[in-house]
């Protein structure tokens, strides 16, 4: 399963007067909803059998998440290291994972999330599945594995699909999918006895425009709550809240 | 901070997790209820958080001082009541037990302990003679095969809930008022004949702590429930209290904190004369920043003397001293906390007041700080500081 590093969304802090995002305090950890994947992936694993393999893809700062992958359940885990502040876009992520899933070899099913915590751009997993050529199944809730086929219960709005496809895939979950249990202190230090792996991502043999982003980000301002600070304060009970009534529609609140 | 290793800060990620999803949402609900938090008591044992520091033959993590720190620190910004419990169950009776129980009693009662499958109490406290424990009454005569108790001890903490009880008495004609030397250690399961337990205290702060009475009538116990030398428990108690005493550190560090992280909230949401009291108050501003500069103080105070313990050093002083500090700066800092937030400050519901409360025991519950100033005083003057 594929995990994310990221800033813990709560930790953030915005700025008021520029709306810029202070990023610098926040508590690092993987993706939330990641932790639901790999419980999932860790159920199916236990019912098929076969080995779990976490895997992530960032700057040195995400060698953390190897640990806390294996404290989840994983058997081993892979950091496919960019370069030190390198710019990433899911393009590049993409690559630099689906070029590690094939090295790995004999990789049955891939379980990403439907979306990171930070940028939730729903991309990665079907990007992963196409330079695979695997099929790629999203939105999914429900999961199982018989043989060589993979069962599936994805979710379009109030509407619940059920798919099948053969494996190998690439299956994107949503946290539905299932609660992810904390991972005990026992099973979290003894996350570093279990075999981890570290592969710079010029190892891969990619070629450069695989390692180029194609996109770039120009700005990222937080939402600042602006206070109108309007006092409704003349009339009666009736009429202030006709007047609130009547500023919230202005507003569009209402 | 200079204290987080990678391990350090992967315990703290799981300690947060549980506090945020588990601990949180039910903080105020025992404060109002005075109910022990019995579920997560067990959870934090599933968890691993109740033997960071047992030996990992006894089915502890073998863990550091530190990182042991660390849990409690997390946890007290939250519900500083468990850490209570925890310390109660895990320094007091269970570090006890490590450090003068025999294999078989180890084997018996820490791994069990570790995982939360059994709570702990340990009983010291009598209604004459609280830190004075020359003056306890609580006797233990040995008949036959069985060590039979009467007595009563009180504000002991855990009761009720506890499976076991580590309970102290007096075994020899009269305590020496030196070396304590006549006081012993036993194991009492809940539920023996001739064991009474009380209802818990509705106190000031710490609800939940289930704190009340024990009585002893005849209280019948085999022979292998002394636990450490007979007449010779005090010098490990004097060990393991100071564990306990440290452990004050990090959970006065986490209640202030945890006051100020909504005092400081506060203040840049309430809005007076157009601004957040934050804005417009120098005074708000300045109270915040003594809080915070007494919170860092505390921190440095708390770290440095866990690493001298992780050294290896008993830390009998500073680990007193920690808890003398910390009870001054959890209670100067609730107090302030509940200022900044004026009125509302003092509502029950708003929670800010709890740490007040909570703050204001720890400078008494498992021993006064003035008891504790004197032990201090003893030991700077024979240079042992
Ligand atoms: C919530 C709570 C939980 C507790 N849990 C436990 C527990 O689990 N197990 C247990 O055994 N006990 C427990 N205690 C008891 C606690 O350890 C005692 O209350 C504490 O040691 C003080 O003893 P005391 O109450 O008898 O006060 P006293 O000994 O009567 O002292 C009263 C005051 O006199 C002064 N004083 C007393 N002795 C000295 C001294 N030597 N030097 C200077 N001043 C002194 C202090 O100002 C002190 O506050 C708990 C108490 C509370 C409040």
């Amino acid at each position: 399963m594929c995990v994310k590093w990221v800033a813990s969304a709560s930790d953030l802090l915005v700025d008021p007067a520029t709306r810029t995002i202070d990023a610098g305090r926040a508590h690092r950890a993987i993706s939330e909803y990641d932790r639901n994947t790999v419980e999932a992936a860790r159920v199916v694993a236990g019912h098929v059998g076969g080995d779990l393999v976490g895997l992530t893809f960032g700057g040195p700062e995400a060698t953390p998440a190897l640990k806390e992958v294996l404290a989840r359940g994983a058997d081993r885990a892979i950091h496919v290291v960019a370069p030190q502040g390198a710019r990433i876009d899911g393009h590049v992520t993409a690559h630099a994972l689906a070029a590690q899933i094939g090295r790995i070899g004999d990789v049955g099913l891939v379980l990403c999330t439907e979306g990171a915590s930070d940028t939730y751009a729903h991309e990665t997993g079907p990007r992963v599945g196409e330079l695979l050529g695997w099929p790629v199944v999203t939105n999914v809730r429900e999961l199982g594995v018989e043989g060589t086929t993979l069962h599936a219960v994805r979710v379009l709005g109030d509407v619940l699909e059920t798919v099948e496809c053969e494996l190998p895939a690439v299956v994107t979950v949503v946290p539905e999918i299932g609660p992810a249990p904390i991972p005990g202190l026992k099973a979290l230090l003894g996350a570093g006895r279990k075999p981890s792996e570290q592969v710079p991502v010029g190892d891969l043999g990619l070629p450069d425009h695989a390692l180029m982003p194609r996109t770039t980000v120009t700005s990222l301002l937080g939402f600042v709550a602006q206070r109108k600070r309007i006092r409704i304060a003349d009339g009666d009970a009736r009429e202030k809240v006709a007047a609130l009534m009547s500023g919230l529609a202005q507003e569009g609140v209402l | 901070m200079w204290y987080l290793t990678e391990d350090r800060e992967a315990v703290l990620t799981t300690v947060r997790e549980f506090v945020r999803t588990e601990v949180a949402p039910q903080a105020m609900e025992i404060d109002r209820t005075n109910a022990f938090p019995l579920d997560l008591f067990k959870r934090a044992g599933e968890l691993g958080l109740l033997g960071v520091t047992v030996p990992e033959e006894f089915g502890g993590l073998g863990g550091d001082q530190t990182t042991h720190a660390l849990v409690l620190e997390e946890i007290a910004k939250s519900l500083p009541v468990l850490t209570v419990a925890m310390g109660a169950h895990s320094l007091l009776a269970g570090g006890l037990i490590e450090m003068i129980g025999t294999t078989a009693q180890k084997s018996r009662y820490l791994a069990p302990a570790a995982s939360g499958d059994i709570v702990l109490a340990c009983g010291s406290t009598e209604a004459v003679g609280g830190d004075n424990q020359v003056e306890f009454s609580t006797r233990a005569v040995l008949d036959g095969d069985e060590w039979v108790l009467d007595g009563g001890k009180v504000l002991i903490s855990n009761i009720g809930v506890a499976d076991v009880y580590v309970v102290v008495a007096v075994t020899a004609d009269h305590v020496d008022p030196v070396t304590k030397a006549g006081l012993s250690a036993f194991l009492i399961p809940a539920g023996t004949p001739g064991l009474g337990v009380g209802r818990p205290e509705h106190k000031l702060g710490w609800h939940g702590s289930a704190t009340g009475s024990l009585s002893f009538s005849g209280c019948r116990i085999p022979k292998e429930n002394l636990l450490g030398p007979l007449g010779g428990c005090l010098p490990a108690m004097f060990v393991s209290a100071t564990a306990e005493f440290l452990s004050c550190g990090p959970v006065s560090l986490g209640i202030a904190e945890g006051a100020y992280e909504l005092a400081l909230a506060y203040s840049l949401d309430r809005v007076q004369q157009g601004e957040s009291l934050f804005d417009r108050f120098q005074v708000t501003r300045h109270k915040l920043v003594r809080m915070y500069a007494e919170i860092e103080s505390l921190r440095a105070l708390v770290y440095s003397t866990y690493a001298e313990r992780d050294r290896g050093e008993l830390c009998l002083a500073q680990g007193r001293l920690l808890k003398v500090k910390g009870a001054e700066v959890s209670e100067y800092v609730a107090r302030e906390a509940i200022q900044l937030f004026g009125g509302v400050g003092t509502v029950v519901d708003t929670g800010v007041e709890r740490y007040w409360r909570d703050a204001k025991v720890m400078a008494i519950g498992g021993a006064s700080v003035e008891a504790l100033m004197d032990v201090i005083a003893g030991l700077i003057k024979r240079r042992l500081a």
